[in-house]
């Protein structure tokens, strides 16, 4: 087996073992991003090979005087391009951060660094993080690794692409409605949203900060259990992140489910999703039940509303978190001399995609005057419903399983001219955001298309250990070991 | 509620955005099938439901008044389109509205 | 004159808090420096940076509130007022909207003899903007430049051609504010700005502010309306912003009232505008067009937690409170006996009173005629800021049994010295006092000065010699007394022959005194005077002129 095909804790084993070095696996990454990445589009800028495999070098050094390492140690790792890296830029895949490097490094990257990964490189991803496709990218759009034709879902789709297809072995991705988790389902990986407060968010270039978080994304739940473990925990820059004690995600499997309480909404697996799809859950979940777990149904009553209330919220703040990017500072500035105002208006409409500016649009509406009440104040009160349903719902559950989508990956441009149609792809990933739960998504096994699909575990709030323990006892026992299609000759078929 | 071009004309100039008058219409249509969606909200019976803005945040986070790292004057403006010696330098503009 | 009390002004005071930190992030809360020298990711509004609550911001401000009588919110939240403007890195400030720091409250005014209270609607604590230079360009090269600020803005005047430039320094970006909101109670600029005088008096009382108006520490922006003759209704009211020292927001109101009564008297209806005041035109012009209305589209902050304040920490605050300057007033003439009006000279600085205080009680000691208290280290200690109100209480009812015997009168003569001679050397120098108390002139050396002259040692104008001596020199006032030889001649005899020496050297005026041209007795006496070389005790010399020429 190629290195690039091993999964976290095969790695893990090859290199305490001294199978195999961090240089070689540095070296493998990058390599694999050299022959594959011109037909995926999965990143944005690999790090520079020699700096790169110094760091290896030096971890390799480590290891042979039996120093002490980190639990990443050698680690390739890639990250969203949202996310804070000093020196190695920081676009957000829009044009209107062309050029801008940080003098700073995000509180995540900081951790992942001093857990030993190594970065690799900044993945592409819908601008913003504000997509489902990876297709709002003012660098291209991210191709599916297993069908170039279709997305690897958004908007950390560069970071999926990546992890799915071997040019990492894990990777930071950002979810504020679903962005790590739909696209770990679309390319058939393990994909976390922890908690909300649960990782710092300093450094990640907010879009909506009541929902955003950084997520970690695996071939294997050690991969993501471990990255989490390493980048959580509270932190000085940031009021949101939370002080509850980190856990050690990881633990060994014990083939057990024994009294975990699992709940099915009907909902999910009801009208508008997937037959398919909605086979695999239920497959998924009879399988838990013969490792031990109670399996029930349940309601909840007020997810139709999800995507409404989600929405006004996020794109409300996100017209206040972009009001930034006014060509003052950094990034793009227009051309031409005019009366300030108007260069403002004309750096942002050429800076910002359309996606990204009907969202700030959007955003703007729904607080102005006259209009607040309305939107952004019933959003907001909606949502409390929603997280009442979670509140009742964890009363009964230990954890709520649903597809992590109602479709497998669509295809490029299937949803482009329609964006509610687009937003109404994210109906089962949105509500864990509004109330900043933890939710994991991972395979649950492949549609007659052979595209992956993605089971979604959802628990409440600080609760990541039963998550891990769930999906990890359920992957043991699934034992299905997804592998992208070789994607070295996708540059014909896309 | 119904969104007219105006409107949206209207929003533009406050987010600061620019668009053509074809570009305009276009958006207009899209905002108002969105919003029309929106409104499904409505429906919802409210009555003492609180709005959940500070949910998942944490009170009193403070920082204790220590003085802390800075940039340079170098670093903080080495991303600025354009600048005049430490300062950043903006085409001109009137006073705050 | 016309009569005012038709008129409602109500003010929003903006001060910049004195803590070592900005209110979201750890960079240094300094005036001046290099641009762009004090900031970080966070008040330079990068991408991702987040803010983080400073403590100390926050009890700064229920200083204020307390000292206001202000309720303080148990649970209050922080809004983003969104708007966009080249030295607003974020394209939004943080402030307190919904549920603010403080609200209620009042200040005490005495304008001319007779009491009145405004109102204090709110107080809360939100961040400073940058600032911008706006400079004219001319080839190439930055003409002279106009300050502005976005907190409270000013016109540029000639700089809105297309080939000007702002200039932008983000140093002051996040610098903690307090606002202070008060209801329309004040009919006059009189009363105005009596209520800003107190207020600031109050601010820096409180140690929360530099409070240097000339600096932005503390900045104005007021609303005025005129009631409708009818129904006592308040009429629509205009916003003046950008007022940033007492004498313009006097000019400002009484533009603006007049402005307003033109309009009403004319049987128009004045239109809600924002003004922006044009300190070097002396008028108000307006700020924004009214198509252009502004909507700052504020909603919760949603990076920042509530902030929740109960009792235990009010109460903390509330013992630790500095003394305000009504009570610091009437402690000094409860202690001291001074009048009603030397308290409130000498505490319109904290700096002042305190530096009169201490100035007091080193010359008591050194006169030797102290009740023991008063000198006591421990009273002594109470009298700088920073007591606590039980100490002080209890101090109080020891003190009044205490016969002041000449207590009273040394203290007047020590806030004369303080006020008028060293204030008028501070003045001079542009030294200010504390500096001064604390280098040149520690209280113990000017109550050295004081004593020579309260004993007699020295005359008046050999007192002023003496002190000015005592700021310049670094000689002990023992030495500078006896180099500079100022001691008083109060010998009768030497002054008898200095006065008979004058007597024979006018004749003629000696004659017109006798005459009855009683004026020129004060001539007679310079003229002895001059020939002691100014030592000579001119009470003294008086007696001996009146006795020796006879006259009554």
């Amino acid at each position: 087996m190629k290195l690039h095909e091993l999964t976290f804790s095969e790695i893990r084993h090859g290199l305490s073992t001294g199978t195999f070095s961090a240089h070689d696996l540095v070296e493998s990454a990058l390599d694999r991003i050299e022959s594959v990445d011109s037909s995926l589009n999965a990143f944005i800028r690999v790090r520079d090979r020699e700096n790169a495999l110094a760091e290896a070098d030096e971890i390799d050094a480590v290891r042979v005087r039996g120093g002490k390492l980190g639990p990443l140690a050698g680690i390739p790792v890639a990250v969203k391009d949202n996310i804070s890296t000093r020196g190695l830029g920081t676009t957000c895949a829009s044009r209107i951060l062309a050029g801008y490097d940080p003098p700073y490094d995000a509180t995540a990257v900081e951790r992942l660094r001093n857990a030993g990964a190594i970065v690799v490189g900044k993945t592409n991803l819908d601008e913003f993080a504000m997509g489902s496709s990876n297709e709002n990218s003012a660098y291209g759009p991210v191709r599916n690794p297993w069908d170039s034709n279709r997305v690897p879902g958004g908007s950390s789709g560069g970071s999926a692409a990546a992890v799915a297809a071997g040019e990492a072995v894990l990777a930071l991705g950002t979810d504020t409605g679903g962005s790590v988790r739909q696209p770990a389902g679309f390319c058939g990986i393990v994909g976390v949203k922890p908690s909300y407060g649960r990782v710092s968010r300093y450094g990640l270039v907010a879009f909506a900060s009541s929902f955003d978080q950084i997520g970690t994304m695996s071939r294997d739940v050690e991969g993501a259990a471990e990255f989490l473990t390493a980048i959580s925990g509270s932190d000085h820059r940031d009021a949101t992140a939370s002080d509850v004690d980190v856990q050690q995600y990881t633990s060994p499997v014990t083939g057990d489910l024994r009294g975990v309480r699992i709940g099915i909404p009907q909902e999910s697996i009801g009208e508008g999703v997937d037959r398919e799809i909605a086979e695999a859950v239920q497959g998924a979940a009879d399988a838990m039940r013969s490792l031990g777990a109670d399996v029930d149904t349940l309601s909840l009553e007020h997810s139709k509303y999800a995507i409404a209330s989600y929405y006004l919220i996020a794109d409300a703040e996100a017209s206040s978190n972009l009001a930034r990017y006014d060509g003052v500072k950094y990034g793009h500035r227009a051309s031409g001399v005019g009366e300030l105002d108007e260069i403002i208006a004309k750096t942002r409409s050429e800076g910002f995609g359309p996606e990204v500016k009907r969202r700030i649009m959007l955003g703007t509406y729904a607080l102005a005057a006259g209009y607040y009440d309305d939107y952004y104040l019933r959003a907001q009160r909606v949502r409390s419903l929603i997280v009442d349903d979670f509140t009742r719902a964890f009363e009964r559950f230990d954890a709520i399983l649903t597809p992590t989508s109602p479709t497998p990956a669509f295809r490029l441009g299937e949803h482009v001219d329609d964006p509610l149609a687009m937003y109404l792809s994210d109906i089962f990933t949105v509500p864990a955001n509004l109330a900043g739960i933890a939710a994991l998504s991972m395979p649950c096994g492949l549609s007659g298309a052979g595209l992956p699909i993605g089971l979604q575990i959802t628990v409440d709030r600080f609760v990541e250990p039963t998550m891990f323990r769930i999906a990890r006892e359920y992957e043991a026992a699934l034992d299905l070991r997804l592998r992208a299609p070789d994607v070295n000759g996708m540059g014909q078929c896309g | 509620m119904s969104v007219r071009t105006d409107d949206t004309r209207q929003i533009a100039a406050l987010a600061r955005l620019s668009f053509s008058d074809d570009e305009l219409r276009v958006l207009t249509g899209e905002m108002k099938a969105i919003l029309d969606y929106m409104a499904h909200l409505s429906r919802v019976t409210l009555d003492g439901v609180e709005p959940a803005f500070s949910l998942l945040r944490c009170d009193n986070v403070f920082r204790e008044d220590c003085v802390g790292e800075m940039l340079t004057p170098d670093d903080a403006l080495s991303n600025a389109p354009d600048r005049h010696g430490d300062l950043f330098r903006v085409p001109a503009f009137l006073p705050k509205d | 004159m016309r009569v005012t009390n038709d008129v409602a002004i109500g003010f929003e005071i903006h001060a910049q808090l004195a803590t070592a930190t900005k209110i979201f992030c750890a960079c240094a809360n300094e005036p001046g420096g290099r641009p762009n020298s004090r900031v970080c990711p966070v008040c330079l509004g990068l991408p991702g940076a987040l803010p983080v609550l400073n403590r100390e911001a926050v009890e700064l401000g229920m200083r204020v509130a307390l000292a206001l009588g202000s309720d303080i919110t148990t649970r209050s939240s922080f809004s983003r007022k969104n708007y966009f403007y080249p030295d607003l890195p974020k394209g939004y400030q943080i402030t307190q909207h919904w549920t603010t720091l403080a609200s209620g409250g009042h200040v005490e005014l005495d304008v001319e003899g007779t009491k009145k209270r405004i109102r204090i609607r709110g107080i809360h604590i939100e961040e400073d903007a940058g600032k911008t230079v706006h400079t004219l360009h001319i080839d190439g090269v930055c003409g002279s430049g106009k300050s502005c600020d976005s907190g409270g803005t000013s016109v540029s005047s000639g700089a809105h051609g297309s080939s000007a430039a702002g200039l932008v320094d983000m140093n002051r970006c996040g610098v903690p504010l307090v606002e202070i909101v008060s209801d329309p109670d004040i009919s006059s600029p009189e009363e105005a700005d009596a209520y800003l005088r107190k207020v600031h008096q109050i601010l820096i009382y409180l140690g929360v502010t530099a409070g240097e108006l000339h600096q932005g520490n503390v900045r104005f922006d007021t609303n005025v309306s005129i009631r409708n003759a009818g129904d006592g209704s308040l009429g629509t009211p205009c916003e003046i912003k950008n007022l940033n020292s007492f004498k313009a927001v006097g000019k400002a109101l009484s533009f603006e009232i007049e402005r307003q009564r033109r309009i009403l008297d004319a049987g128009g209806a004045v239109e809600h505008e924002t003004l922006l005041w044009d300190e070097r035109a002396e008028r108000a012009l307006p700020m924004r067009s009214k198509e252009k209305a502004c909507d700052y589209r504020y909603f919760p902050e949603p990076d920042l937690g509530d902030l929740v304040i109960g009792d235990d920490w009010i109460d903390r605050v509330r013992r630790y409170m500095p003394e305000l300057p009504d009570e610091h007033a009437l402690r000094l003439r409860k202690w001291y006996g001074l009048r009603e009006y030397t308290a409130r000279v000498l505490t319109a600085e904290p700096a002042m009173a305190t530096y009169f205080e201490d100035t007091l009680a080193n010359l008591l000691h050194a006169l030797g005629e102290v009740p023991d208290r008063i000198v006591d280290p421990a009273a002594r200690l109470l009298a700088v800021p920073f007591k606590t109100r039980e100490k002080m209480s209890v101090v109080f009812s020891e003190m009044e049994d205490i016969n002041p015997g000449r207590l009273p009168e040394l203290a007047e003569v020590t806030a004369n010295w303080v006020t008028v001679m060293v204030g008028a050397w501070v003045n001079e120098s542009g030294v200010d006092l504390e500096t001064l108390a604390l280098s040149r002139l520690p209280a113990a050396r000017l109550a050295l000065v004081i004593a020579a002259r309260v004993r007699g040692t020295v005359n008046e104008p050999a007192a002023k010699r003496l002190l000015v001596a005592a700021i310049d020199s670094s000689e002990s006032v023992e030495e500078l007394l006896e180099r500079l030889d100022l001691t008083q001649v109060t010998d009768s005899a030497a002054i008898e022959t200095l006065v008979a020496d004058v007597l024979f050297l006018h004749p003629a005026e000696v004659e017109r005194l006798r005459a009855g041209e009683g004026k020129l007795l004060r001539f007679l006496v310079g003229q002895v005077m001059k020939r002691s070389g100014g030592k000579a005790d001119p009470v003294i010399v008086n007696d001996v002129l009146v006795r020796l020429l006879g006259i009554e």
